[in-house]
């Protein structure tokens, strides 16, 4: 895909927002995992953890997608 | 969601009314603006929209308080641009400064006029941050912005007068008549026993500073208004005294020995069966038959106390029940009382507002690094979540139903505004437009439940249509806008989920300390209002600790009981110095004496093992005290006394229990 705009009928959307939405859906699976093993209790501020978890999830994606 | 299928589909007649009444008023100033040509006429639609209110008094206050805001926000603007249009981040820093200040001022104040401040702050950057980039036209845009707004107003406060006026004070009367009801009944649960009055006595605190907020509203509802305003001012003031006499008698007797106490039950049982059906005559016989048995020669001083005060509650249940017909009849009561006065916390307010100016200054980074042109949209929202639901306890929850208003206004508005409006032209096809997707929204707001979401509905379903007298269709830019939109509500949101200012433990320490030095003030506090001023005050922490308590583990919950050992010990100081006022006897020297060690030992705080210290001092005050010739005022002062004694020693032993747990 690529760093290059996403065309929907005719309007250009920024690629960062398909990166972000792919990232949430991630994050959401990672967030089921940590839930349901014994991780889960290891977590102190769980807001927090959450956003960095979507930071780190986010950045992997774009890493990962935005060179091919 | 039975709830909004409800609210949408079945509304009830005040609902339609208001809806009705909403509208109506939002189609007159959108067609004065279209029709005057101002530059965005959306404004004036959407203002319309936001001081929407169900009753007229309130849609008069809010829209004054939105004025006022906006008026200050508008020249601070204008005076942000002057100074820093070169300067970008300082631009930046002195816009976040300015909504912590805001933030902070709007939380510490409990009335509605918390509002304008709230409106100071974001008005600000509504208007500063479009100025940015051609800032020699921020003049134009502030005049602009507040005819909008100006317009907006005048033209809801109209519409909400003129059609259906359904006003506050009518609503005043039956939630007064409530709240003395709740009163009484609490104030008889407590004389009979503690534990299950606790809830009851929660439930009327809140209800009193609810129907205390509401006399602001009243007095924008003409002579009448004010009037039952000043009376509900009377009514509360009254049942704060009568919860707290109604404390003190049960303290009272707990000192009783079980033949004393046998001996008073019958008086207690008739005054508890009184107050379950209060009625002037009867309650003024009953209080002279208490008041000649407290005069018995041949009962104990215990007994003697405990009588003195069962009159002393029947002296305010009349109070209270007169206060309730002046509420009623729309009088103004013959003794002019303070209204309450709230607990304020600067700190914590001041933390408030940087969580406001953090939120912001992250979507400022944001803007800046990406140099987005939709941003300042999105930024403009972070700030009018951010301050708008500072210090509610579920601001998370909020902007989420929030989010989710801006979800449902984006398919909408992209129908009315990029599919319909787009093959329409005339005034009355736009009205059809965006009016039927409006007064479902209109119908949502009108119940609590779903009045988040619909309010968020209609403000984003407006200014993603965005009508102008020029109309020009974009796809583009609605997506945009729409995307900034979600993003500045999501970054409100997760400021509140991440910066949690809500540990019940800190909070209870600070109310902690500031019971203990309103107690210090009270003893040297001028006496005029000291009820109302403490009264009120320790009502806003009461139900602070409750909320704070309710998220503590079970050991814990006992917290709350350090407000109500403040209550009691502040209450006998109030009651004390009022015996001594009433005597008037020349013991200058003693009284000031035992206030000043008094002072001392409340400034120094309880703690395990301090329960003795006022025991000297009392003991040589109550010396003082017999040493005058006996009347019955300096009789009530010497309980007192030893009631502040007891009281102490409650709660320096009750600091023991606690710390024992922990």
């Amino acid at each position: 895909m690529g760093l290059r705009e996403w065309a929907l009928g005719g309007v250009l959307l920024s690629p960062f927002l398909i990166y972000v939405l792919m990232a949430l859906a991630l994050t959401g699976l990672l967030r089921l995992v940590v839930q349901a093993t014994p991780l889960g209790r290891w977590i102190w501020h769980e807001a927090l953890f959450d956003a960095a978890l979507f930071v780190c999830v986010l950045s992997l994606v774009v890493h990962l997608l935005g060179p091919l | 969601m039975p709830i909004t299928l409800q609210a949408l589909f079945a509304p009830t007649s005040p609902a339609l009314k208001f809806a009705i009444k909403t509208l109506l008023g939002g189609g007159l100033a959108l067609w004065l603006a279209l029709r005057w040509g101002l530059e965005q006429p959306a404004w004036a639609l959407m203002t319309a929209f936001i001081v929407a209110q169900p009753l007229s008094g309130m849609v008069v206050q809010k829209g004054l308080a939105r004025l006022a805001g906006t008026l200050v926000g508008t020249f601070m603007s204008v005076v942000f641009i002057g100074l820093f249009a070169q300067t970008p981040w300082l631009f930046l820093l002195t816009l976040a400064l300015w909504l912590a200040l805001c933030t902070a001022a709007s939380t510490q104040l409990r009335s509605a006029w918390a509002y304008a401040f709230v409106l100071a702050g974001y008005t600000a950057a509504i208007i500063a941050l479009p100025a940015i980039d051609h800032p020699l036209q921020v003049f134009d845009q502030a005049v602009a912005r507040c005819t909008e707004i100006c317009l907006g107003i005048v033209c809801a406060t109209a519409t909400s007068a003129l059609i259906w006026p359904m006003r506050v004070e009518q609503q005043l009367g039956g939630q007064a008549r409530q709240a003395w009801q709740n009163g009484m009944q609490t104030a008889s649960a407590m004389l009979g026993g503690e534990d299950e009055a606790r809830q009851g006595l929660l439930d009327i605190l809140g209800r009193i500073v609810a129907i205390d907020a509401q006399r602001e509203h009243a007095w924008f509802e003409g002579s009448r208004g004010r009037q039952r305003a000043r009376a509900i001012r009377g009514l509360s003031q009254k049942l704060m005294v009568l919860l707290r006499i109604s404390r003190s008698v049960r303290r009272q007797w707990r000192q009783l020995d079980e033949h004393q106490a046998a001996h008073l039950a019958p008086w207690l049982e008739e005054v508890r069966t009184q107050l379950a059906s209060p009625d002037q005559p009867s309650l003024l016989l009953l209080r002279q038959r208490v008041w000649d048995a407290a005069h018995d020669e041949q009962i104990s001083p215990a007994e003697h106390f405990c009588l003195a005060r069962l009159a002393l509650l029947l002296d305010f249940a009349m109070a209270a029940t007169q206060a309730l017909l002046d509420v009623e009849e729309g009088r103004t009561p013959k003794d002019v009382s303070l209204g309450l006065a709230a607990h304020r916390d600067l700190p914590l307010a001041l933390l408030f507002g940087s969580r406001s100016a953090l939120a912001f200054l992250v979507m400022s980074s944001f803007w800046l690094a990406t140099a987005w042109p939709s941003a300042p949209g999105g930024l403009v929202l972070t700030c009018v979540v951010c301050s708008l639901f500072a210090s509610r306890e579920n601001g998370a929850q909020i902007g989420l139903s929030f989010l989710r208003g801006i979800l449902l206004a984006i398919p909408a508005a992209f129908f009315v505004g990029q599919i319909l409006l787009p093959q329409w032209s005339s005034f009355a096809l736009l009205c059809l437009g965006m009016g039927v997707p409006l007064f479902f929204g209109a119908l949502g707001m009108a119940h609590p439940r779903t009045g988040p979401t619909a309010t968020s509905y209609c403000l984003h379903f407006i200014v993603l249509v965005a009508p102008l007298n020029a109309m020009h269709f974009d796809v583009a830019s609605m997506l945009n806008s729409a995307q900034a939109m979600l993003i500045g509500v999501g970054a409100a949101v997760l400021a509140f989920r991440l910066v949690v200012l809500r540990n019940p433990k800190w909070l209870g320490r600070r109310l902690r300390a500031a019971t203990q030095s309103d107690l210090v003030r009270l003893t040297h506090r001028d006496l005029r209002g000291a009820d109302s001023w403490f009264g009120g005050r320790m009502a806003d922490r009461l139900m602070q600790l409750a909320r704070h308590a309710s998220e503590l583990p079970e050991a814990e919950r006992k917290r709350w009981d350090d407000g109500l050992h403040g209550l009691d010990i502040g209450d006998e100081l109030v009651h004390l110095r009022m015996c001594l006022a009433v005597a008037q006897v020349p013991l200058a020297g003693a009284e000031r004496q035992y206030l000043q060690q008094l002072e001392a030992v409340l400034a120094s705080g309880p703690a395990p093992g301090r329960g003795q210290r006022l025991d000297a001092a009392s003991e040589q005050f109550i010396e003082a005290l017999r040493r005058q010739p006996s009347s019955d005022p300096l009789r009530l002062a010497i309980g007192a006394v030893l009631q502040l004694q007891k009281s102490w020693g409650k709660w320096c032993r009750w600091q023991e229990e606690v710390h024992g747990v922990a």
